[in-house]
């Protein structure tokens, strides 16, 4: 830098025995001083029992960067630190995603997949329709007075301000313990619409570039075909990757130490993979974690398995607090800030009213197809967690000011809505779900009867849809576990896993271990 | 309420009168499906056999192979009166079997919900207790772990031969390296799970003598198998749902 130049000059005349070198660490240390405020943070916040009870801890973190966004401004009158998108998609959405994936419980998720894509790809386009052509709508009315856009622009916002947002839904919803079918069917939605969201706002940012008028049926069309291939294709990235990973934790028995580092890098590899070829990164890591776990868990050792499961929770932890600090932050930025009253509360009109018309519908829908029913609180507690969160605030602040005029009125609607669904509604989520007497997740411990008859279950299943002739789930998971067993195994499995590695003799040896801990404790 | 009245149903010949059919709770259109595949299952006759049930190629893989089929044949679950095995079984008798497999519907009451989930626990109890003493012993709940695929019946002295025990498919596992002993510790584990539950803590000198009705019943509380013990293709009609 400057300075040492300068101590260089001075140097003729003395040695400098210290030297304040500030330009040569000014960013890596501001990013480590933001990391240890945002920590120190929740620190502080679980200080207080009574405060976490009742407050989400994103919302805290959202009133803190608010709050430290203020003393910047004040200070600086600089808006200096934002939530960039560049750094949200590379570097703090990725892990997140990928802790979600790694950890997904396969069979329930598999088990609903079917609803989880109704909701998150019918579910999408119908809230992005909707929510679009009603503001257009309204707008030509002339309620919101003078705006830049046209009905493209506002399709645009429709389709980013209508993801549920991963991120919110875990910060919110792992506070609130409802049952796990209705957690896996709303967290489904929130990862599985990436692939609709991508498209659309890809598509209509196209459209809104090149021009209403020259918009044509081909394009429309285009529209919709890329949307098969962004999904499948991002899928299919992350499966490869999944593949590749779980080959090369078969051969790393000699370098246990650095087992956990091929975890991140490959999976981190697939989320870049796919982004670059304009795939959804975020389908590509989720599956890529998904299809992985069983072989990686196998391969790898204990120690190792336990750092991959606390780095993995350490970085999306981190990343998470991060996430709705820099939300609270980014949002004390007076440029941007264009109030229109109507438009605002259009907005949040819309989509939570969309959404229920949407979740309703669609749960009728699937009521007919599903074995357990999806009951009216079910319903409610889906409908009321549908957050938006930093995923809608990275993509409308990607938005270019001379293509889309209205974009700081977008941004700022973003921001509230962002803002209320984290706050409000994760506030009184809690409240909601109680009072409603929503089915909570039963914690007990594993009894080893229940997994054997479960099995049993499985079996008898499977057997009473071949008989009745039946293509059911039973006989689907049993042809895929055949499948596995025959050829996935053998290639991806170390030997020795193949052997020891199954779940009813993991809860037989840990009760067996209890067992012995207790006898020898009397 | 629950059931489709689509029509008048073709009533397969030879069978019960279609009222008796529909209390079992099945809709006329999957008696309809399911009278296909009857039909089908026994090349045209009124009655299948156990041999019949060798013509589905996929149930060949299902370790539990052997107790399902014995089960379709078991007149414990076929509502009559009597003990042992039958040698036929007619279509409502089959039909009698798969109704065990329908799920919960939404206007049951507390006592109907109850009887349900009492019959599908007996029909698994009938399954695990194969010498139908109305007791699943600590060697019944063995064979539940390790099941070889092998012609040779539990209940014949030849199944304690080297052969029964090469030909293996774990019930369980589904893992061929399960090894013969573990899954017997596996056995007592839940077997002594069992009787800690139903009878709490056991004196040295005490012996369980097996596992009643009744105990089967107290294993099962607080889990719901109404959910979980039902089959999808049952729900297919579900049009006319009242809540």
């Amino acid at each position: 830098g400057q300075r040492s130049s300068e101590s260089h000059k001075n140097s003729n005349q003395t040695f400098s025995i210290v030297s304040f070198k500030w330009d040569h660490v000014q960013e890596p240390y501001i990013i480590a001083l933001w990391i240890l405020v945002a920590s120190l943070a929740k620190i502080v916040f679980h200080l207080s029992h009574k405060v976490t009870r009742v407050v989400p801890e994103s919302a805290l973190l959202i009133v803190l960067g608010l709050f430290l966004g203020g003393i910047v401004w004040a200070a600086d009158h600089i808006a200096s630190f934002s939530l960039t998108p560049t750094v949200f998609f590379f570097y703090l959405l990725p892990p997140i995603v990928l802790d979600a994936g790694y950890f997904m419980p396969n069979r329930l998720f598999f088990g609903n997949l079917g609803s989880i894509l109704l909701y998150a790809v019918i579910g999408t386009v119908w809230n992005a329709a909707t929510t679009g052509f009603s503001l257009y709508g309204v707008y030509l009315t002339g309620i919101m007075g003078e705006m830049k856009s046209g009905l493209l622009e506002f399709l645009l916002f429709g389709s980013l301000i209508a993801a549920v947002d991963p991120v919110a839904v875990l910060a919110v919803f792992e506070e609130v313990h409802v049952n796990e079918v209705l957690f896996i069917i709303v967290f489904g939605e929130s990862l599985l619409n990436d692939a609709v969201t991508v498209v659309l706002y890809n598509v209509f940012d196209s459209f809104v570039a090149m021009g209403a008028e020259n918009v044509t049926g081909i394009d429309c069309l285009k529209g919709i075909v890329s949307f098969f291939v962004v999904s499948l294709g991002g899928t299919l990235v992350g499966i490869f990757f999944a593949f590749l990973l779980s080959l090369v934790s078969r051969f790393t028995k000699h370098v246990r130490i650095i087992e956990p580092g091929f975890v991140f890098i490959i999976s981190y590899l697939s989320y870049l993979t796919a982004e670059m070829l304009s795939l959804s990164a975020i389908l590509a890591i989720t599956f890529c974690g998904i299809c992985c776990q069983k072989y990686v868990k196998a391969n790898i050792s204990e120690q190792s398995s336990t750092t991959v499961r606390y780095t993995m929770k350490m970085l999306a932890s981190g990343a998470e607090t991060i996430i709705f600090m820099f939300l609270g932050i980014s949002a004390v930025d007076p440029r941007i800030w264009t109030w229109n009253t109507a438009f605002i509360l259009l907005t949040l009109v819309f989509i939570s009213v969309y959404r229920v018309i949407g979740v309703v519908i669609q749960t009728w829908i699937l009521n007919r197809y599903r074995t357990v029913q999806l009951e009216i609180i079910d319903q409610v507690v889906m409908s009321y967690g549908g957050l938006r969160g930093a995923v809608a605030f990275a993509l409308v602040a990607l938005l270019d000011e001379d293509k889309v005029g209205d974009r700081n009125l977008f941004v700022s609607t973003t921001i509230i809505v962002v803002f209320f669904t984290v706050i409000f509604q994760g506030l009184t989520i809690k409240p909601l779900v109680q009072w409603l007497k929503v089915k909570k997740t039963e914690h007990r411990e594993p009894k080893l009867n229940e997994k054997l008859h479960g099995r049993a279950f499985d079996h008898i299943l499977s057997a009473i849809e071949d008989i009745s002739g039946q293509i059911g789930h039973h006989y689907l998971r049993d042809k895929w576990s055949n499948f596995d067993r025959k050829f996935l195994r053998k290639i991806l499995m170390r030997r020795s896993a193949q052997k020891s590695r199954d779940q009813i003799l993991n809860v037989f040896h840990e009760l067996n271990l209890k067992d012995a801990i207790s006898y020898v404790a009397e | 309420c629950g059931q489709a009245q689509v029509g008048v149903p073709r009533v397969p010949q030879g069978s019960a009168p279609v009222t008796s059919l529909l209390s079992l709770a099945v809709t006329s259109e999957q008696i309809e499906h399911l009278h296909r595949r009857f039909k089908q299952l026994s090349q045209d006759q009124l009655t299948i056999r156990k041999e019949n049930f060798d013509s589905i190629p996929d149930l060949e893989f299902n370790p539990i192979r052997g107790k399902i089929v014995h089960a379709f044949f078991d007149k414990r679950n076929l509502r009559q009166e009597s003990d042992g095995l039958a040698e036929e079984i007619n279509f409502e008798d089959f039909l009698t079997i798969m109704s065990y497999f329908r799920p919960i519907e939404m206007n049951m009451d507390e006592e109907q919900l109850d009887r349900f989930r009492k019959e599908k626990l007996k029909f698994l109890f009938h399954m695990y207790d194969s010498d139908h003493d109305g007791k699943i012993t600590l060697q019944e709940y063995r064979n539940v772990t390790w099941a070889p695929r092998c012609p040779i019946p539990p209940e014949s002295p030849a199944w304690s031969s080297p052969c029964a025990l090469q030909v293996v498919e774990e019930l369980l596992s589904g893992n061929p390296h399960l090894e013969k002993e573990s899954a017997r510790s596996i056995a007592d584990g839940a077997m002594m799970e069992a009787a800690s539950i139903c009878v709490g803590q056991m004196g040295p000198d005490q012996v369980y003598e097996g596992i009643t009705f009744e105990d089967f019943l107290k294993m099962w509380q607080g889990i719901d198998i109404e959910t979980k013990m039902h089959v999808r293709f049952l729900n297919v009609d579900t049009i006319a749902h009242c809540y």
